[in-house]
C-alpha cells in the first residue's frame, strides 16, 4: 500500500484526524478537566459569571464525603446498578439462547425487542410511570389478577417500593442491549461443538453448563461490565419517574448531581459529585479496555 | 438441512445405529416432528416477544382511549370507543412545534457527527502510527463517560459564551456523545473496507480528499448508516442537556416538553400516553427502516 502508507499521505491523514479529535478535546476533555476545577472553587447561580472564583481547597470534597446523604444515595447506586443488571443480563441471556434455534419469523421477533432498544428514556420513563400507577396501572391490575397481591401497590409514591419501580423499567430497558451483545457470542459458537455433544450423549443442561458458558465466557464477563458502565450513569430514566424521591429513595449519584447543579444551583458541588462518578466510571472503563477491547489491535 | 433437524438427525441414528435402513422412515419423521417444534417455538416467541412489548401496545392503546375508558377499572384492552382526541390535541396544543424542535436538534447532531466522524474514524484506520491506539482509547472512554459528567461544565462554559437558549448550545452538547461511539463504529469499518481500490484510484492521481469522498465514503455506507441512525436516536431522545439548556417553552424538543407535561396537575393519561408515543414513533419506524444494519452494525464492532 504505497500509497496509503507513504510519509505524505500519512500526513494528510493527520489532518483528517484533527476534526473529531479537537471536537472531543473541547467537549469531553476540557469539561472534565474544568469540572475538576469547579470542584476547588466555590461556583454557585449568584457568582457564576464574575470573572475571579474563589478557591476553596477541598471543602467541596469533604462535604460531599461527610453528606450523611451519602451512604444511602451509595447504597441506592448499587442496589440500582446491580438489581438492573441481575435481570437484564439474565432475561437478555434467556432470550438470546432462544432466538439462536431456528423457527420461522426468528429475525422479527429479534427486531421487535430491539425496538425496547431505541425508545427514549424519557419515554420509556413515563410508560413505566402509567404501568406502575397505583390506582389504575397495569402491573397492579395484572399482579391481583394473577393472585400475587391482594391490594394496590403505590410503586413509586412510596420509598420502600420506589427503587424496585425504576429498577423494573430500566431492566425493561436494558434487555434488548444484553440480548444483542449476547447474541453476538453466541453467533460464533460452532455448532460441531454441539453435535459431537449430543452424540456422546450431553444432555441439554450439560452442554449449557459446559460448553456455551465456557466458550462465551469473554461475551459474558464484556457484557456485564458493559452493564455496570451504561447503568452507573442513567439519569434520565429516574428522573422522569420519580426525580430521584420519594425522600432520597430513588437518588443515585448520577441524579445527586444534577440536583446539586441544577435545581440548588450549587455548581461546584454538581461537579464534584460527578468527580466522584467519573473516577469510579473510569476505572469500570480501564478495566472493561484491558481485558476486553481493543482486540483487533 | 437445519441446525436443529441435523442435531436431531445424529440423535436418532446414534438411538438406532442403522440409520441408513430406515432413510426414508426417518426423513419422514424428521418432517413431521421439526413442523411441531418450529411450531411451538413460534408460539413461545410469539408470547414472550408480546410480554415484552406490553408497555409499548399499552401505550399505543391508552392513546387511543377516552379520559374515562383510561380510567375504567378492569382496564380495557380495546378502546371503547376508539379516539383520536388525545394524538389531535397533542399536536394542536403545542406539540408540533416540540417535535419540530427534536427533529432540528436530531438532525443537526447527527449532520454534525457524520462529518467529523467519518474523517476522524477513516483517518484512524488508515494511520500507520504507534500512537493511534492511544487515540482510539481516548474516544472509547470517552464514549463510556456518564452525560451527567458534562452537563455542569459545559452549562458554564455555554453561559459564559451566551450561548445558553440556543439550539447550538445542545447539538454541540450532543455530538460530545455521538461523535465518539461513531468514530469507533467507523473505524471499524474502515478497517473492513477493501484499500486497495483506494490504492487505485490514489495511483491514477485522485486526490486524497477525492478518494474519500469518491470512494472510501461509498464503501462505509453501511457503518455511516448504523452511526447515522443511533446519532439520530441520541440526539433526538436527548433531555439532559435540552433541560439544562433550554428554559424557553418554544425551544423545547418533545422529551422535554413530554416531562413538563406529567408534571402539569390537570394532564389525563391518555394524553399523556399520546405525546410519549408520538415521540416515539419517529424513532420505531427510522429502527425499522434501518433494522438490519443497525443490528448487524451494533454486534459487529461498535461496542467493544
Amino acid at each position: 500500500m504505497k500509497h496509503i502508507g507513504n510519509a505524505k499521505a500519512q500526513r494528510i491523514y493527520i489532518w483528517f484526524l484533527l476534526p473529531g479529535l479537537v471536537y472531543v478535546l473541547l467537549f469531553v476533555v476540557y469539561p472534565i478537566v474544568f469540572n475538576v476545577q469547579l470542584s476547588f472553587q466555590n461556583v454557585t447561580a449568584l457568582n457564576i459569571r464574575a470573572p475571579r472564583k474563589p478557591y476553596i481547597g477541598l471543602d467541596n470534597y469533604v462535604q460531599v464525603f461527610t453528606d450523611p446523604e451519602l451512604p444511602g444515595i451509595l447504597l441506592n447506586t448499587l442496589a440500582f446498578t446491580i438489581g438492573s443488571i441481575a435481570f437484564q443480563f439474565a432475561i437478555g441471556f434467556a432470550i438470546a439462547l432462544f432466538l439462536q434455534k431456528q423457527f420461522p419469523l426468528r429475525d422479527l421477533f429479534r427486531s421487535l425487542i430491539m425496538i425496547g432498544w431505541v425508545l427514549s428514556p424519557i419515554v420509556v420513563g413515563t410508560i413505566w410511570r402509567w404501568m406502575l400507577n397505583s390506582d389504575f396501572g397495569l402491573l397492579n391490575f395484572i399482579l391481583q389478577w394473577i393472585g400475587v397481591i391482594d391490594t394496590n401497590i403505590s410503586w413509586l409514591p412510596q420509598p420502600k417500593t420506589a427503587m424496585t419501580g425504576v429498577v423494573m423499567a430500566n431492566i425493561w430497558l436494558g434487555v434488548p442491549f444484553n440480548m444483542m451483545l449476547l447474541t453476538g457470542g453466541l453467533a460464533n459458537l460452532p455448532e460441531s461443538v454441539y453435535e459431537s455433544a449430543t452424540i456422546d450423549g450431553a444432555n441439554r443442561f450439560q452442554q449449557f453448563f459446559k460448553i456455551t458458558i465456557p466458550l462465551i465466557r469473554q461475551t459474558i464477563a464484556a457484557t456485564i461490565m458493559l452493564g455496570f458502565i451504561y447503568t452507573l450513569k442513567v439519569f434520565d430514566l429516574i428522573w422522569v419517574m420519580t426525580n430521584g424521591g420519594p425522600v432520597n429513595a430513588t437518588t443515585t449519584m448520577p441524579v445527586w448531581s444534577y440536583r446539586a447543579s441544577f435545581v440548588l444551583f450549587k455548581f461546584s458541588q454538581g461537579a464534584t459529585i460527578s468527580n466522584v462518578l467519573f473516577a469510579m466510571t473510569l476505572v469500570l472503563a480501564i478495566v472493561y479496555i484491558y481485558f476486553f477491547g481493543n482486540k483487533e489491535d | 438441512m437445519h441446525a436443529g433437524t441435523r442435531k436431531e438427525f445424529s440423535q436418532f441414528q446414534h438411538k438406532t445405529t442403522a440409520g441408513k435402513k430406515i432413510k426414508t422412515g426417518l426423513r419422514h419423521y424428521l418432517a413431521i416432528s421439526t413442523k411441531k417444534k418450529k411450531i411451538v417455538k413460534l408460539v413461545v416467541a410469539l408470547i414472550a416477544t408480546g410480554t415484552y412489548l406490553i408497555p409499548v401496545l399499552w401505550m399505543y392503546i391508552s392513546s387511543f382511549k377516552t379520559e374515562r375508558d383510561v380510567y375504567s377499572l378492569p382496564p380495557t384492552l380495546i378502546p371503547n370507543p376508539v379516539t383520536f382526541d388525545p394524538i389531535v390535541q397533542t399536536l394542536s396544543s403545542g406539540g408540533i412545534r416540540y417535535f419540530f424542535n427534536s427533529m432540528v436538534i436530531g438532525s443537526f447532531s447527527t449532520f454534525l457527527t457524520l462529518i467529523l466522524a467519518a474523517f476522524t474514524g477513516f483517518a484512524l484506520a488508515r494511520l500507520k502510527k504507534r500512537w493511534v491506539s492511544m487515540i482510539v482509547l481516548v474516544f472509547l472512554i470517552a464514549q463510556m463517560l456518564p452525560t451527567v459528567l458534562r452537563v455542569t461544565p459545559l452549562f458554564i462554559v455555554f453561559n459564559n459564551l451566551r450561548l445558553i437558549n440556543t439550539y447550538a448550545a445542545v447539538i454541540l452538547a450532543n455530538a460530545s456523545l455521538t461523535i465518539p461511539f461513531s468514530v469507533i463504529l467507523l473505524r471499524t469499518t474502515f478497517l473492513a473496507t477493501p484499500q486497495e481500490i483506494e490504492e487505485a484510484s490514489l495511483i491514477d492521481g485522485c486526490s486524497h480528499i477525492k478518494s474519500f469522498f469518491l470512494i472510501s465514503v461509498p464503501m462505509g455506507k453501511p457503518g455511516l448508516a448504523v452511526a447515522g441512525a443511533m446519532s439520530f436516536v441520541w440526539s433526538f431522545g436527548d433531555f439532559i442537556f435540552s433541560l439544562s439548556f433550554l428554559n424557553k417553552p418554544s425551544m423545547h424538543p418533545a422529551t422535554v416538553g413530554l416531562y413538563n407535561f406529567i408534571g402539569a396537575e390537570a394532564t389525563s393519561w391518555n394524553n399523556v400516553m399520546a405525546f410519549a408515543g408520538l415521540t416515539a414513533l419517529p424513532l420505531i419506524l427510522l429502527f425499522l427502516i434501518f433494522q438490519k444494519q443497525i443490528i448487524q452494525g451494533l454486534s459487529t464492532g461498535s461496542f467493544r
